[in-house]
């Protein structure tokens, strides 16, 4: 999205771009395959629905991970009651393209950390957001991002250990 | 990289994907939706041109313009009337299919909140049950079976692209328009007030012209 197009071609285009990332982004911090389709379509709209108001003071990809942020944090609130309710044969609702057990193991370990942990690991190790951007997205300070993902990553270091007896 | 032997692991997320039928379903949510843009963007301009002093002539003849690009569209979705094709050219194999009252409280409750009048279909493929109810955002509801899904707008919907069939059947006492190609295939028809497409779910698994036409055709309001 180079210059500013109007608001049905830059749907069009960051949809096609992007909607399988938007669609891991809220899949994983959520844990669930179904929400996340929702959210992919309510993000979209969004983009539709707010473009003309794009300033365009930072990339259209990083608006978009803002706008996706939002719809996660609402859907997240409006899950609170029904927590742990997300089944395995949901998940499997995904494709995935190469080992599918592997991928299914790795993702129980990122729901053992916190939605806070689940975002950043996400942002940062999985969509190579750097320290700068996910605290943009997130609005954060840099230094939370990496105190964060610190100890993510320990505690799925400390998970691995127990899932193999170590 | 201090985090290295984590993104390893992590790596065998970066392939997880929708599932291509909910991704084909979202995407023409936001055709349908963008069409609707696209056409609101039309009338403003209109507005513009005809405002100042004439304001008030110029909201009569954008609602006059409105009108007709509403008829216009739904006349394109007919087309003419005089080639109506029939289901004599296969065997119509479908079943009926029966909904729980939770499900109907349900459906009434989504189409409620999206603003839709909802109708569903009495007759289904082999096998078809309601599956999700799902709000498409405002004046859509969508209802997704085991072999088919269906949108109910209240806008026209926008055609689906790549077709290589296009014709006008018959629904009943109406007429809608039947698209497909070698993927896939969709049955378009305006009902109560309501623009309704049904088209398959099951990729490469096309859903014939004969069944497309009975389901259609089966359409009831929801008691």
């Amino acid at each position: 999205v180079s210059r500013k197009p109007d608001a049905a071609a830059a749907t069009e285009e960051l949809f096609a771009l992007y909607k399988e990332d938007v669609y891991r982004y809220a899949r994983f911090t959520l844990g669930s395959a179904s929400d996340a389709e929702d959210i992919v379509q309510e993000v979209f709209l969004r983009v539709l629905k707010n473009w003309d108001r794009f300033r365009g003071d930072a990339h259209p990809k990083t608006w978009l991970w803002s706008i996706t942020r939002r719809c996660i944090i609402d859907r997240a609130r409006k899950l609170e009651k029904d927590k742990n309710t997300t089944t395995f044969d949901e998940r499997l609702g995904g494709r995935i393209d190469n080992n599918a057990s592997e991928a299914l193991e790795v993702e129980d370990l990122l729901q053992t950390l916190s939605q806070d942990q689940r975002e950043v690991v996400t942002l940062r190790l999985i969509q190579d957001w750097s320290t700068t951007d996910t605290a943009r997205i997130l609005g954060w300070s840099e230094s939370k991002v990496k105190t964060t993902l610190h100890r993510a990553v320990t505690k799925m270091r400390q998970g691995e250990g127990r899932e193999y007896g170590v | 990289m201090e985090y290295e032997d984590i993104q390893e692991k992590l790596s065998a997320l970066r392939t997880v994907r929708m599932t291509p039928e909910r991704g084909q379903q979202i995407d023409q949510v936001i055709q349908n939706e963008i069409q609707k843009y696209q056409a609101r963007g039309r009338w403003r301009v209109i507005g513009r041109k005809l405002g100042g002093v004439g304001s008030a002539a110029a909201a009569v003849v954008v609602c006059a313009i409105g009108v007709g690009a509403v008829m216009h569209i739904h006349q394109t979705h007919v087309g003419t009337t005089t080639n109506y094709t029939t289901a004599s050219h296969g065997p119509t194999t479908t079943v009926p299919i029966s909904y729980k009252t939770a499900q109907l409280t349900q459906i009434n409750q989504v189409a409620s909140a999206v603003g839709v009048t909802p109708m569903i279909p009495s007759q289904g493929q082999q096998g078809d049950v309601l599956t999700i109810i799902k709000n498409g955002g405002k004046g859509n509801l969508i209802l997704n079976y085991k072999t088919f899904w269906i949108i109910e707008s209240t806008t026209p919907i926008s055609e689906p692209q790549g077709m290589t069939t296009r014709k006008t059947i018959s629904v009943g006492v109406q007429s809608g328009t039947y698209f497909s190609n070698s993927k896939n295939s969709f049955l378009y028809f305006h009902n109560n007030g309501i623009y309704v497409a049904i088209q398959g779910l099951q990729v490469g698994k096309r859903v014939s012209e004969q069944n497309l036409q009975a389901i259609a055709t089966s359409f009831k309001s929801v008691q």
